[in-house]
C-alpha cells in the first residue's frame, strides 16, 4: 500500500523526466528551427502538438524545455541543499555563537525578497540563467541551513554521540555516520519541496524574461511566447501542464516523505 | 487522503477565480456615450512640451506647434501662413487670429516668441533641432505676426515645429514661476489643443475634457480618457469586456491578434508610415569592420520573410533606411535582396571558413558571432531577432540574441557596445533632417554605428550640409552621396516598414490614422451606441 502511495507521485514526474532526458532521440525536430510559413499548424503526424507562432515544433520545444527547466530546478536544489546542509551541520555542531549568527543571517536572507535579489543579480550581471541560478541559491540554501542546525544541535546532545566523542571518534567520523543520517529524511522531504519551489521560481522569472535567452527552449519561457497568442491556448497549455504535474509531483511526494519520517520516530 | 485535498484545494481554487472573474465582467461597464476610452502602454506623462518625458500623442492631445505634418506635406495649425525670405534666413509666421488656450488666455506671438526661447536655453539637449542652433533673434512685430532671425538658411525648420515637444506651445499660466518648464516644470499643461486635461492618476489613467476654446473642429466626444494598460493582450480582453474603446499601436500588436480581432466582430484600421525597421550594423565593432563580412548579412537577411512570417504581411519590406516617402531619399539605389548563396561566397572571400564538423564560420579561431541586442519590450523586435537568428545560421553566421532593459539598451547603443541592433527610425517630419542632425552629431548613438566607415568626415559634412542648403539640386546631390554611403559601405540594413495598427470597438467610426491632429488619430472617432 505504501509502495502505490510512493509511486502515485511519482510516476507522472518520472516518465516527464525520462522524456525530457530522451529529448534529442524523442524530439523530432530542432526546437529552434523555424518555418514561419507552417504558422500554428495544429496537431499531426507531423507535430503531435502542432507548431507555435514560428512554425517551431511543439513537442520538440517542450521535451527540450523540459530538459532546461528540470535541469536547472534539480541543479539549483542541489547546490542548495549542498551549501545549506554543510553550513548547518558545521553551525550546529560549532553551537555556540555560530550556530546564533547562521540563524540570525538565514533570517535576514529570508526577508529579503527574492525577487530584489535577482533584479540586483540582473543588473550587474545581465539577464541570463546564471545569475537567476545564483541568486536563487543564494536564498534557497537558509532552508536547509536551519534545519541541519537545529536537528545537529538536538543531535549532538544525544548519549551515544556523547559516548562516541569520549572513546574518541574523530568529528568527522560522527557527522558523516551519525548526525547526517539523522537529517537526511528532512533534507529530502525539503529537497522535493524546494524543487517544485524552484521550477516554478526559474518558470516564473522566465516567463518574465529574466531567465533563458531566445531561442531556448524553457517552459516558463515558452508561456510567455504564448501569452501573445490567446488564440492560440495550445501555447501555454502543454508547458503548464507540465508545470503542474512537476511541482504537484514533487510536493506530493515530499509530503509521503515527511509523513513517513514522522510514522517513523512515532 | 492527501491527494484528495489537493484536488478539492485545486477545485476551490478553480471556482474562486471563476466567480471573481464573473464578478468583474459584470461590474465592467461600457465607457459613457460621450467618452472615449482609448488604451495607453505607458503613463502619458508629465505633458511638459518642452521634454521628452511624456506620451507624444498625449502632448498632441493638449498642445500644437505653429504647422503640422499632414500626410508628409507640411500645413498650418497655429501660423495660418508662414513667408521664407529669398535668402532662406527669415522666415515670417502669421498668426492664426484669436486662438485661445486653454485658460482663455489669448495665443499671440509673444507668447509663441517665450516658448521658443525657453526651448533654445537648453538646445544642447535637442542635438537634433537644427533650428535652434540658427535662431538667431525672434521677433514680434504685432500679436498676430512672429519673425525668426536665422543664421544661416535652415531645412529643417518648418518640420521642427511640427514636432509633438518641445517647439510645442505652452500658455502663459503653465509656465513655471521662475527657469524654464525644461528646468523647472510647468504649473498646468495649458495648450491650445483639442483636450484639456481634466485628471490624471499617474500610471493608472488620465481623463480629458474637450476643450471649450478649441479654434479647430471640436472633438465628437466631450471626454477623452486613456488608460493604462502595458500588455498587448489585457488590453484586448479590456477591449472584448467594453472596458476601452480603442487601442492604437505599431509595436505590440501582432498580426495574429489584428486578424482574430476583426474575426471577432472589431473594427480594425492600418496605415503605413515612414518609420522603417532596420538592422543597424556596429561599423567599429571588430567583426564587422570588413564592409565584404556587412555585405554578407545583406545578402542574407530575407526581409520578406520577416515581413510575411513575423507581421503575417501587415508591414511591407523597406529597400531603405529612409522610407521611399520622404523627401530626397529615394534615389534609386538596388536593395540587396536575399540571397544566401552570395553571402556565403562573400564570407569565404573575407577568409571566414567552416572547420571541420563546426556549425559555424571562424577565422583563425575566431568565431564569427554577433551579439544583436533589442529593446525587451518590444516583442516584434525580438520575433525579428529569432527569424534574423535562422536566416544568418544559413549563412554560418552566429547570432546572440540579447533582450535589454530600453535604457541599457540606449546607453549600450550609444557607447558601441553591440554588432548589431534593431530599431525603427522616427518617420514622419523628423525626417530625414533631425535624423541627419543626430547622425552627424558626436556622441549621440546615431551617429555611433558610422563611425568606423571610412568616409565618415566626409558625410558628417555633407549631412551638415543638407541642413542648411537651399539649392534642390545641390541638396538631391547630397542626399545622393549619404544614400549611396550608406548602401555601399552597409551601415543599415532595412526589413520593413511600420504600420500603424487600431483596434476598436465597431460601435465607433473608425479613427483616422494620417490625421496629424489631436494625437492617434482618434478624436474624431464617433460613436453610435446610446
Amino acid at each position: 500500500m505504501k509502495k502505490k502511495r510512493l509511486l502515485l507521485p511519482l510516476a507522472p514526474l518520472l516518465l516527464l523526466l525520462f522524456l525530457c532526458l530522451m529529448a534529442p532521440i524523442l524530439s523530432p525536430y530542432d526546437p529552434n528551427q523555424l518555418d514561419t510559413v507552417s504558422k500554428f499548424l495544429p496537431p499531426s503526424t507531423l507535430h503531435p502538438l502542432g507548431t507555435d507562432y514560428l512554425g517551431r515544433d511543439l513537442l520538440s520545444r517542450l521535451l527540450w524545455g523540459g530538459r532546461t527547466t528540470l535541469g536547472y530546478a534539480a541543479m539549483i536544489s542541489i547546490f542548495s541543499m549542498a551549501i545549506g546542509t554543510f553550513i548547518g551541520i558545521f553551525s550546529g555542531w560549532m553551537g555556540g555563537i555560530i550556530a546564533k549568527a547562521v540563524i540570525k543571517s538565514s533570517d535576514i536572507l529570508r526577508s529579503f525578497p527574492n525577487i530584489v535579489l535577482v533584479m540586483i543579480f540582473m543588473t550587474f550581471w545581465g539577464a541570463n540563467m546564471l545569475c537567476l541560478s545564483l541568486a536563487l541559491i543564494l536564498t534557497r540554501w537558509i532552508w536547509y541551513a536551519r534545519v541541519s542546525s537545529t536537528i545537529t544541535l538536538l543531535q549532538k546532545k544525544r548519549p551515544s554521540i556523547l559516548a562516541s566523542q569520549l572513546v574518541g571518534c574523530k568529528t568527522s567520523d560522527l557527522l558523516i555516520h551519525h548526525i547526517f543520517p539523522a537529517i537526511l529524511p528532512q533534507l529530502s522531504s525539503i529537497f522535493f519541496m524546494d524543487f517544485g519551489h524552484t521550477l516554478l521560481a526559474i518558470s516564473g522569472y522566465s516567463f518574465l524574461g529574466f531567465g533563458v535567452l531566445p531561442p531556448q527552449a524553457e517552459w516558463g519561457a515558452m508561456i510567455r511566447d504564448g501569452q501573445n497568442y490567446l488564440s492560440h491556448p495550445e501555447m501555454m497549455f502543454w508547458p503548464g501542464l507540465c508545470i503542474l504535474v512537476v511541482v504537484l509531483s514533487t510536493n506530493t511526494f515530499g509530503d509521503y516523505i515527511r509523513d513517513l519520517w514522522e510514522e517513523m520516530h512515532t | 487522503m492527501r491527494f484528495q485535498h489537493c484536488l478539492l484545494g485545486f477545485t476551490v481554487l478553480s471556482l474562486t477565480i471563476s466567480l471573481s472573474a464573473c464578478t468583474t465582467q459584470q461590474s465592467q461597464t461600457s465607457s459613457e456615450p460621450d467618452e472615449l476610452v482609448v488604451r495607453t502602454a505607458k503613463d502619458i506623462g508629465d505633458l511638459n512640451p518642452h521634454t521628452m518625458n511624456s506620451q507624444m500623442y498625449a502632448q498632441d492631445w493638449v498642445y500644437e506647434g505653429l504647422v503640422a505634418l499632414e500626410q508628409g506635406e507640411i500645413v498650418p495649425e497655429l501660423a495660418e501662413s508662414w513667408d521664407i525670405s529669398p535668402d532662406g534666413c527669415t522666415y515670417t509666421f502669421h498668426l492664426r487670429e484669436g486662438v485661445q488656450f486653454s485658460d482663455g488666455s489669448l495665443f499671440t506671438s509673444e507668447i509663441a516668441k517665450k516658448n521658443i526661447e525657453a526651448v533654445q536655453q537648453h538646445k544642447d539637449s535637442y542635438s537634433f533641432l537644427q533650428s535652434l542652433d540658427v535662431i538667431e533673434s525672434i521677433e514680434t512685430p504685432d500679436h498676430n505676426t512672429l519673425v525668426l532671425q536665422l543664421s544661416q538658411p535652415c531645412n529643417s525648420l518648418l518640420n521642427d515645429f511640427t514636432y509633438s515637444r518641445p517647439l510645442a506651445l505652452l500658455g502663459e499660466s503653465g509656465f513655471p514661476d521662475t527657469g524654464t518648464p525644461y528646468s523647472n516644470g510647468i504649473k498646468a499643461p495649458v495648450g491650445t489643443g483639442m483636450w484639456m486635461l481634466e485628471e490624471y492618476v499617474p500610471n493608472q489613467y488620465a481623463s480629458f475634457e474637450s476643450n471649450p476654446n478649441y479654434w479647430g473642429q471640436a472633438p465628437s466626444v466631450q471626454e477623452l480618457k486613456a488608460l493604462v494598460i502595458p500588455d498587448v493582450n489585457t488590453a484586448a480582453t479590456a477591449l472584448r469586456a467594453g472596458e476601452i474603446d480603442v487601442m492604437v499601436d505599431a509595436t505590440q500588436i501582432t498580426s495574429e491578434l489584428f486578424q482574430q480581432m476583426e474575426r471577432d466582430g472589431f473594427g480594425i484600421a492600418s496605415a503605413p508610415t515612414t518609420s522603417v525597421t532596420s538592422v543597424y550594423l556596429n561599423t567599429t565593432s571588430p567583426l564587422l569592420q570588413d564592409v565584404i563580412v556587412r555585405k554578407a548579412l545583406a545578402y542574407g537577411t530575407d526581409n520578406t520573410e520577416i515581413s510575411q512570417g513575423v507581421f503575417g504581411g501587415l508591414q511591407p519590406t523597406a529597400s531603405a533606411y529612409f522610407s521611399t516617402e520622404i523627401p530626397y531619399t529615394d534615389v534609386g539605389l538596388p536593395s540587396y535582396s536575399y540571397d544566401s548563396e552570395q553571402a556565403n561566397l562573400l564570407l569565404e572571400e573575407a577568409g571566414w571558413l567552416y572547420e571541420s564538423g563546426a556549425d559555424y564560420r571562424s577565422k583563425n579561431g575566431t568565431p564569427l558571432s554577433l551579439d544583436l541586442i533589442y529593446d525587451a519590450s518590444v516583442t516584434n523586435d525580438r520575433d525579428i531577432g529569432l527569424v534574423l537568428q535562422a536566416q544568418y545560421a544559413k549563412i554560418g553566421v552566429k547570432l546572440n540574441l540579447l533582450p535589454q532593459d530600453s535604457q541599457v539598451y540606449r546607453q549600450n547603443w550609444t557607447n558601441g557596445a553591440f554588432d548589431l541592433l534593431i530599431y525603427s527610425s522616427w518617420g514622419g517630419s523628423y525626417e530625414p533632417y533631425a535624423t541627419l542632425a543626430a547622425m552627424c552629431t558626436s556622441g549621440d548613438k546615431f551617429c555611433t554605428p558610422q563611425l568606423g566607415m571610412a568616409q565618415k568626415k566626409e558625410l558628417d559634412l555633407v549631412m551638415q550640409d543638407c541642413l542648411s542648403q537651399t539649392d534642390p539640386t545641390k541638396l538631391q546631390e547630397n542626399f545622393q552621396y549619404i544614400m549611396t554611403s550608406f548602401h555601399d559601405e552597409v551601415v543599415y540594413i532595412p526589413l520593413t516598414v511600420v504600420t500603424t495598427l487600431a483596434i476598436y470597438d465597431s460601435d465607433f467610426s473608425a479613427p483616422d490614422l494620417t490625421s496629424a491632429q489631436g494625437g492617434l488619430g482618434i478624436s474624431h472617432m464617433t460613436t453610435t451606441h446610446s
